[in-house]
């Protein structure tokens, strides 16, 4: 049973995350990539290198891609590129604005050779405004967009900590990419037009805090300016960044109350997260715990009320006492039994093995030529008739280079002259 | 022009963040998004209400589209839903594995009166294994993927604090179903079928770290086993969650600690700054903007080896080094002359000053938008622009109830039926009769 984009070709000219996971997930849908790579190589080769140009992060970026080494400085280079293009249904890349221009792979230059050919491009902060010159990596597009501030995270001397355990925004905007690329397939099978498709880096970290960067004014009357007049009267005053933040987290809030039951606490072998999102997930945890003196969703509670954060604090400190005096398997199993969102805090270095994560088959084992078997996260859908999923590995660099270009119609000796002018190639071949 | 969705009607049994998300990013695609709601609401709709029933919460993940409040807890709400899903493209659903049948909306009974049907359902853990009946929500799935524990984030009591800025697993699940869905609606296309699609929340999650789940025994015996040794010890002498934080963070701050240098936030005169450097050049590039020598900072000179525990003192007199300088000057002026050089990097902004932000506005993600009840909005919208087929967002949150009526009429039903099913408490809010 072939993915649902199959036998669809897509080219991609990416690095690092953004660019290279959108390649995977088109990849996982059953599209046949092929990656362009510098003659240097894709700068995630380089992060955490165990063998020379091969690391995890490239892998686990880059798997079920072939590799294309090209250099596309050269003018024979960009030919090359500009021959491919016409087999080839969707075009990626995540350079910086003006750099596809500058080495011939925009939009205007490869839809003359493929005139219904699907074109998406993510950059940091967009192709237009006053940062859009900017380079753009997630960290800073955490910063720029709000997600740092808004995470509350403050590094022991006092400056900001992004959010470490992801990149947020080029996840994101990798996901947003594959979804254009099948909307616009889509379109194109209806009206035969191919088109371009964008987006940023910033875009991707607003989308992800829309609840926050919106402006409903009868809603923000009440909630939000408050925090904004503090905020700036701060700001005025010289406060530093971390007295902001501590501001903010301890700022009176309709969602105190409902924190304590949507957070996490130590028990005595670790820690356990409660999730609770309605008054019926509360009263599963109050069950589960014993708790009986919580009036938080009484009706005639009033959660921004001057007496709401002693009873806040009181029936924290309650659950707090609670928990730690029991287990993770002791309170899961009671937990559990009530039906109450709950969950021990993994590591993510056992997920692998997980019995949940194994039951649903969300690793996938791969085996990388050079380096061996490997095991990733597979593809993120299950389809019913159409499978998901890749066997292949991340391409080593330049391994592929020449089968690609046979296959799309250049000769022995055309590829001979190629690599010998520096067109096609990893540095160190030549 | 319209969106690449235009004439797709999708509906959806939604509620929280990750199945609403979806169906506002097919709306923003141009599909016709209705969203069916039970006689009590949308739970969000109570979250930080402003007036009865609308909720800043709400209004976000739902613009766009148009609601009906059926009970499917009693058969004639459910053939409703049922005589509905003949003239719907797609269905959404995320509750928990078991729901769907027990409402009589699964996959084989909305297939019935649909073959084509494209089937969306996302749950927490997925509809098998040990967790599959789990309660979820994203923090669970933070918790549970490791994500939590990645993001090495404490409290004061040594406890786990969630990745508060956002919730990362409902939304990888939301855009992974709109991409899905996509791909169905094009394999539909070419082959005329409809299918099942499933997705998780601990799906999402474990996607966005692969890079520390994925196991490559080549590599993990350099980087991984160190720290997974260190976590393993602590754990066998019963170590508590903060203490095997530290262990974990200890091992892997050693071997990321020189790339950390450049990729975090610092203090400044008048606030903060955050680089996000990848590669040498751009730490160059942040050394020649600050002032710092290869003395002050010896990390990506030849012969600095991170593995070397030597290499721990070294890295924190060069992040010593780095702080004073970005604490000596402002943020504006910083940035200013990192932008001269090219050099990756932020002011660290509020979430809450972005509508009117100059950037911001100049890449037109933020849409316009009028509801009905209270009044104008401005709201994070289609971040995405497509050359031939433009998105928009297409309008506000439906009011509770406001449109039941109109999408049975639309549907085929007449007065007297929608009267017969709204006194018998099948459509419509419980307050209503």
């Amino acid at each position: 049973m072939p993915g649902p984009l199959d036998r669809i070709k897509v080219l991609e000219l990416t690095q690092i995350i953004a660019g290279p996971y959108c390649g995977v997930a088109l990849a996982d849908l059953g599209a046949e990539v092929v990656k362009l790579e510098s003659p240097e190589g894709d700068a995630a080769r380089k992060i955490g290198q165990f063998a020379p140009g091969e690391s995890k992060a490239f892998h686990g970026l880059n798997r079920g891609k072939r590799g294309l080494v090209l250099n596309l400085a050269s003018p024979d280079g960009r030919a090359v590129a500009h021959r491919l293009i016409r087999d080839f249904d969707v075009f990626v890349t995540n350079v910086r604005p003006g750099v596809a221009e500058r080495i011939g792979v925009d939009y205007e230059t490869l839809r003359q050779f493929r005139p219904d050919l699907i074109y998406f491009d993510v950059t940091g902060f967009g192709e237009r405004g006053p940062s859009s010159h900017r380079a753009g990596s997630d960290a800073m597009v955490q910063a720029y967009s709000g997600l740092v501030a808004g995470d509350l995270k403050v590094a022991p001397n006092g400056a900001p900590e992004q959010i470490t355990a992801t990149a947020p925004s080029d996840y994101i905007a990798a996901l947003g990419g594959a979804m254009g690329v099948c909307a616009a397939l889509y379109h194109r099978e209806r009206t035969g037009e191919g088109q371009r498709i964008s987006t940023s880096l910033l875009g991707a970290g607003l989308a992800l805090q829309a609840p926050w960067a919106a402006d409903v004014p009868v809603s923000d009357s009440i909630l939000i300016e408050p925090l904004r007049r503090m905020m700036s009267e701060m700001r005025e005053s010289g406060a530093s960044y971390a007295e902001m933040i501590e501001a903010r987290r301890s700022r009176p809030t309709q969602g105190k109350a409902f924190r304590i039951y949507y957070s996490g606490y130590p028990v005595r072998d670790g820690a356990i997260i409660l999730g609770a999102l309605t008054p019926q997930n509360r009263d599963q945890i109050r069950t589960a715990l014993g708790i009986t003196d919580d009036p938080i969703d009484d009706d005639d509670f009033n959660a921004i009320g001057p007496e709401a954060d002693a009873v806040v604090a009181r029936v924290e400190a309650q659950i707090r006492s609670k928990l730690a005096s029991g287990t993770m398997a002791e309170w899961m199993a009671r937990l559990d039994a009530a039906g109450a969102p709950a969950s021990p805090v993994n590591w993510l270095e056992d997920m692998a093995d997980d019995p949940q994560v194994v039951a649903m088959n969300l690793m996938r084992s791969i085996d990388h030529p050079l380096t061996g078997p490997e095991r990733h996260v597979g593809p993120l859908v299950e389809m019913s008739e159409t499978e998901t999923g890749t066997d292949r590995s991340a391409p080593p660099l330049d391994s592929e280079t020449d089968a690609i270009l046979l296959e799309h119609g250049f000769e022995e000796p055309e590829i001979v002259r190629l690599r010998a002018s520096g067109a096609i190639g990893a540095a160190s071949s030549t | 022009m319209s969106g690449p969705l235009d004439g797709i009607k999708v509906l959806e049994l939604t509620q929280i963040i990750a199945g609403p998300m979806c169906g506002v990013m097919l709306s923003d695609l141009g599909a016709e998004v209705v969203k069916i709601e039970s006689p009590q609401g949308d739970a969000t709709r109570g979250v930080g209400q402003f007036i009865p029933n609308e909720s800043k919460v709400f209004h976000v993940y739902n613009r766009g589209k148009r609601g009906i409040v059926l009970n499917l807890q009693s058969e004639q709400g459910q053939a409703v839903v049922h005589r509905l899903v003949r003239e719907f493209d797609v269905f959404l659903i995320n509750a928990r594995p078991g729901v769907a049948e027990r409402l009589q909306v699964d996959y084989q009974r909305l297939s019935e009166q649909n073959p084509q049907l494209i089937y969306l359902e996302n749950t927490a853990f997925g509809p098998e294994g040990p967790s599959a009946g789990r309660a979820g929500a994203d923090i669970i799935a933070q918790a549970y993927s490791g994500l939590m524990a990645g993001d090495e984030k404490m409290d004061e009591h040594g406890g786990p604090l969630a990745i508060s800025a956002t919730t990362p697993a409902d939304y990888g699940a939301a855009w992974t179903s709109a991409m899905a869905l996509c791909a169905a609606l094009f394999h539909r296309e070419r082959t005329g079928r409809g299918q099942h699609i499933e997705t998780s929340l601990l799906g999402a999650a474990l996607q966005l770290q692969n890079f520390a789940i994925a196991r490559l025994p080549v590599s993990d015996a350099t980087f991984l086993q160190p720290s997974l040794d260190e976590i393993r010890a602590v754990r066998e002498r019963g170590g508590a969650y903060h203490e095997i934080l530290e262990a974990r963070t200890g091992v892997r701050s050693m071997i990321g600690a020189a790339f950390a240098l450049y990729y975090g936030g610092y203090e400044t005169a008048d606030g903060a700054i955050m680089l996000g450097c990848l590669t040498p050049l751009n730490r160059q590039q942040v050394r020649q903007a600050i002032g710092l020598t290869e003395q002050d900072d010896p990390t990506d000179a030849e012969g600095f080896n991170p593995l070397d525990p030597a290499s721990v003192e070294i890295v924190e007199r060069a992040r010593g080094n780095i702080a004073a300088r970005f604490r000596s000057d402002t943020t504006a002026n910083w940035i200013v002359k990192l932008d001269a050089k090219g050099a990756p990097a932020s002011q660290v902004n509020l979430p809450e000053d972005m509508v009117d932000d100059p950037q911001v506005k100049a890449i037109g993600v933020i849409a316009e938008i009028e509801h009905p009840l209270t009044g104008p909005e401005q709201m994070v919208g289609p971040v995405f622009r497509m050359s031939d087929s433009p998105l928009r967002a297409s309008g506000p949150s439906p009011v509770f109830d406001g449109d039941s009526d109109d999408i049975l009429r639309e549907h085929g039903y007449g007065e007297p039926e929608i009267a017969a099913l709204r006194s018998s408490g099948a459509v419509g809010l419980q307050a209503a009769d």
